[in-house]
């Protein structure tokens, strides 16, 4: 009878356990970010286009045109007030000898070009995507956003949003290390997913 | 004055007809379907799918530009005949699982699908037994004789 009344009473105490048990859990993830970052186009290769190089719009530029190393594809735009922000980086980068292929983000050519000829130009080619078609194939969420692409032309990382020196030397120059070694050391394939986070 | 206000419905009127005005600021989109199925799946499909700039906005209710273009892409994978469920994957591909407010049932989404129903079963399992309990222990002649007594 009295053991019946305890174990009566442990299950009115059920709900209560059950709320410190979210508590606990809601607690864990204070502070930690909402936000929920698309990104995924790791691991799959560049896809495919057929579209105008920004600096010569007579010429058709398809994936034969792109670098066969290792290289940062980068979404802009004149218009992207972000872009222009990590801009200098990415002429830091250039003058480092990293290969960055720009994709220029619906954008108008003219604003382009003058835009490139007045900030610098960090890209050794730019695509012209004026109505977006490439960005959708990207995965992208908007400009900036840029990608890790290794020999293979496989993509290996993606960063949404601006990039910044922090951002440079805690993820991307890690995984574009890592890419750059995938050819002199094979085992290192299963490394790189986990660096290219 | 009245000069004045000329002008000025002269200068509403060009600008509001002029390829500028249009191309900025002109954000609602008109689409024209060969029927009313392709309309109504067409406004199936981007309240169903999510705008992957945003955290919690369908397509419809997104004016993010990623969100116009995709929804300028349902339109042009509907007319060029491709199915819901090719539309799905062509986003999924792109944009993962998050793209879609009604995600695959996968060994990642299973706590999503079926913790809900669980819970529910296990809740009404504990009432079913409470109700029981109960009975029984009013069936008890002990509490039979304790309810009395406090008659």
């Amino acid at each position: 009878m009295i053991q019946n009344q305890s174990k009566s009473k442990l299950i009115y105490l059920l709900p209560l356990i059950i709320f410190i048990g979210v508590v606990a859990f809601l607690f864990t993830r204070l502070g930690e970010s909402t936000q929920i970052e698309v990104t995924s186009a790791s691991d799959q290769a560049v896809p495919e286009f057929s579209l105008p190089n920004l600096q010569n719009p007579s010429q058709t530029l398809n994936a034969t045109a792109l670098p066969k190393m290792p290289y940062l594809l980068n979404v802009w735009g004149s218009w992207c007030i972000a872009c222009s922000r990590e801009h200098p980086l990415l002429v830091q980068l250039k003058e480092q000898g990293i290969d960055i292929v720009g994709v220029n983000y619906k954008d108008d050519p003219e604003f382009a070009n003058k835009y490139l000829q007045d900030e610098g130009n960090p890209y050794v080619l730019n695509i012209l995507d004026a109505d977006g078609k490439l960005g959708i194939n990207l995965g992208l969420t908007g400009a900036p956003e840029t990608f890790v692409v290794d020999s293979d032309g496989i993509i290996r990382q993606h960063i949404v949003g601006e990039i910044t020196e922090q951002i440079w030397q805690e993820r991307i120059e890690p995984c574009f290390a890592a890419v750059k070694n995938i050819g002199s050391n094979v085992s290192n394939g299963n490394n790189i997913s986990q660096v290219c986070q | 004055m009245k000069l004045i206000k000329f002008v000025f419905i002269y200068l509403v009127l060009t600008l509001s007809f002029s390829g500028f005005s249009t191309q900025a600021w002109c954000m609602i989109e008109i689409y024209e379907f060969d029927n009313a199925t392709q309309e109504a799946r067409y406004y199936a499909l981007i309240d169903e799918l999510r705008c992957p700039k945003c955290q919690n906005q369908n397509l419809a209710n997104s004016d993010a530009p990623i969100a116009q273009d995709l929804k300028q892409t349902t339109y042009e994978l509907i007319q060029a005949g491709s199915s819901d469920d090719e539309i799905r994957q062509f986003m999924q591909i792109r944009y993962g699982d998050f793209i879609n407010y009604k995600p695959p049932i996968n060994s990642a989404t299973y706590v999503l699908w079926f913790l809900p129903p669980f819970v529910l079963i296990i809740a009404i399992l504990f009432w079913v037994w409470h109700i029981k309990n109960t009975r029984n222990r009013l069936a008890d002649p002990v509490n039979k004789n304790m309810n009395k007594g406090d008659l």
